[in-house]
């Protein structure tokens, strides 16, 4: 007799038509990370079951763990967490957080902080949504996003330190310019000129590491850190460009 | 051993959308036993398409000419509306309702990254362009409901705006004759959102 599958809170990241009638879904699983599951499309007859199988939602999921790809067996909306309807300019910021993760992120890995971390930048980009706060200054998306890089790049183990000279692991100072090695962290700088002064560097962490204060950030120091991140990011990514990114127009 | 010309028949004809291996064997079967003289009219005519059919210059529609009927057609400009679908099979479903008597633009896809699908790949710029040089007064979005269908709503949303150019999109409801309770909660959402005096 079967073992009783066990319900597990779960996103839809992307999904792919497989044959005539299925889906390959890449879904982040609470406790797991991102898993290939395969599901029977919903169909005309089940559109409730297609209105689920998209992304963003928050969904209660049980699947069978096969070989390769797994298999789905029920998908339900979460009853404990609040519908995700992103709309503008906070949807264009969901399909980056899922292109990242897809890129970063290998299937079937064991990334137990993951999906705390996509619950956490999803539903700020609701609450944005809701709120319609991106239309001041897009600062508070571009926070969200900022911290949602940094901290895949903690948790993949590719965090860099904002805190010290790599070289001579003296701490930052704030009237000393430094040079950004992409992937490891920070070294002094005799050129000014292409380097970034250590004052502007302090606190960037710290922001990137607690929850959002909308009214304690600097334009200033968020798009110092969009630089550094993107920077970081290229390292892991590689050459081919997110595409996500063509979304915002300028 | 080299694949014999009816293997290669059956093995070609699975290329069709809902036909596996069993399908094109009966469908290789039957044009020999039965329709030999159809067999090769298609053939030449699946020839001819395959080289002559490209997509309209001004709407993205399939045709063999520079411009589709309805972009030739001058009557369907004066209102200046123009109806946004994903596919072509889209804008043949609103035409056949005869409800809709301005111009298309076929995108034949929708923004999806993943996927590799930007603006440029779903003809955005081309769109954008036209809505700088044409005389369109109203922008008509008729796209599916999906998230990706919502993510090109709101990239065109943002096209329009920046041109005051008006946008709206087709209601979102409970088709007729289906049954509210089989509904799902979005669709109710949207119906909700959306309903008009009685």
């Amino acid at each position: 007799m079967l073992a009783e599958l066990e319900s597990k809170q779960a996103f839809i990241l992307h999904t792919r038509a497989f044959k005539e009638n299925q889906l390959i879904i890449e879904f982040l699983v609470e406790g797991e990370g991102r898993l290939s599951i395969i599901a029977s499309k919903g169909g005309k007859k089940n559109s409730a079951r297609t209105a689920l199988l998209q992304p963003f939602r928050p969904l209660i999921i049980k699947y069978k763990v096969g070989r390769g790809l797994h298999s789905l067996k029920s998908v339900e909306l979460n009853p404990e967490s609040a519908d995700i309807r992103l709309k503008s300019k906070s949807l264009f910021c969901g399909f980056y957080l899922n292109e990242v993760l897809c890129r970063l992120c290998k299937s079937d890995a064991q990334y137990d902080e993951l999906f705390p971390l996509y619950d956490y930048a999803i539903s700020h980009l609701q609450h944005s949504s809701e709120r319609e706060i991106d239309t001041q200054s897009g600062m508070y998306l571009e926070a969200i996003l900022r911290q949602f890089e940094y901290r895949l790049l903690v948790m993949l183990g590719y965090g860099i330190s904002f805190d010290y000279d790599l070289h001579s692991e003296a701490d930052i100072k704030a009237d000393k310019y430094y040079e950004l090695l992409a992937g490891s962290g920070f070294v002094f700088s005799n050129t000014p000129q292409r380097a970034i002064i250590g004052s502007d560097l302090m606190g960037i962490d710290s922001f990137l590491n607690t929850d959002l204060e909308i009214e304690k950030l600097s334009a200033h120091k968020l798009k110092l850190a969009k630089l550094i991140l993107r920077a970081c990011l290229h390292r892991h990514l590689g050459d081919k460009p997110l595409k996500s990114r063509e979304l915002f127009r300028k | 051993m080299s694949q014999s010309l009816l293997e290669n028949l059956i093995e070609q004809l699975q290329c069709l959308p809902g036909v596996g291996p069993k399908t094109a064997q009966r469908m290789a079967f039957h044009l020999l036993q039965r329709k030999r003289q159809a067999g090769k009219e298609l053939s030449v005519v699946l020839n001819e398409a395959m080289d002559n059919i490209g997509q309209c210059s001004e709407c993205r529609n399939y045709t063999e000419l520079e411009l589709c009927g309805i972009c030739q057609n001058a009557k369907r400009a004066i209102d200046g509306t123009l109806c946004i679908v994903e596919s072509a099979s889209d804008l043949a479903a609103v035409e056949q309702s005869a409800q809709f008597s301005g111009r298309y633009f076929v995108l034949h896809g929708c923004l999806s990254p993943i996927d590799g699908v930007g603006p440029s790949e779903i003809g955005l710029f081309q769109l954008e362009q036209m809505l700088e040089n044409g005389h369109v007064s109203e922008v008509i979005l008729a796209l599916n409901p999906s998230v990706e269908g919502e993510a090109t709503s709101h990239y065109i949303a943002d096209i329009c705006k920046s041109h005051n150019i008006s946008i709206t999109r087709i209601a979102h409801g409970i088709p007729v004759g289906g049954e509210l309770e089989m509904v799902d909660s979005s669709t109710i959402t949207h119906a909700l959102m959306g309903r008009k005096q009685f």
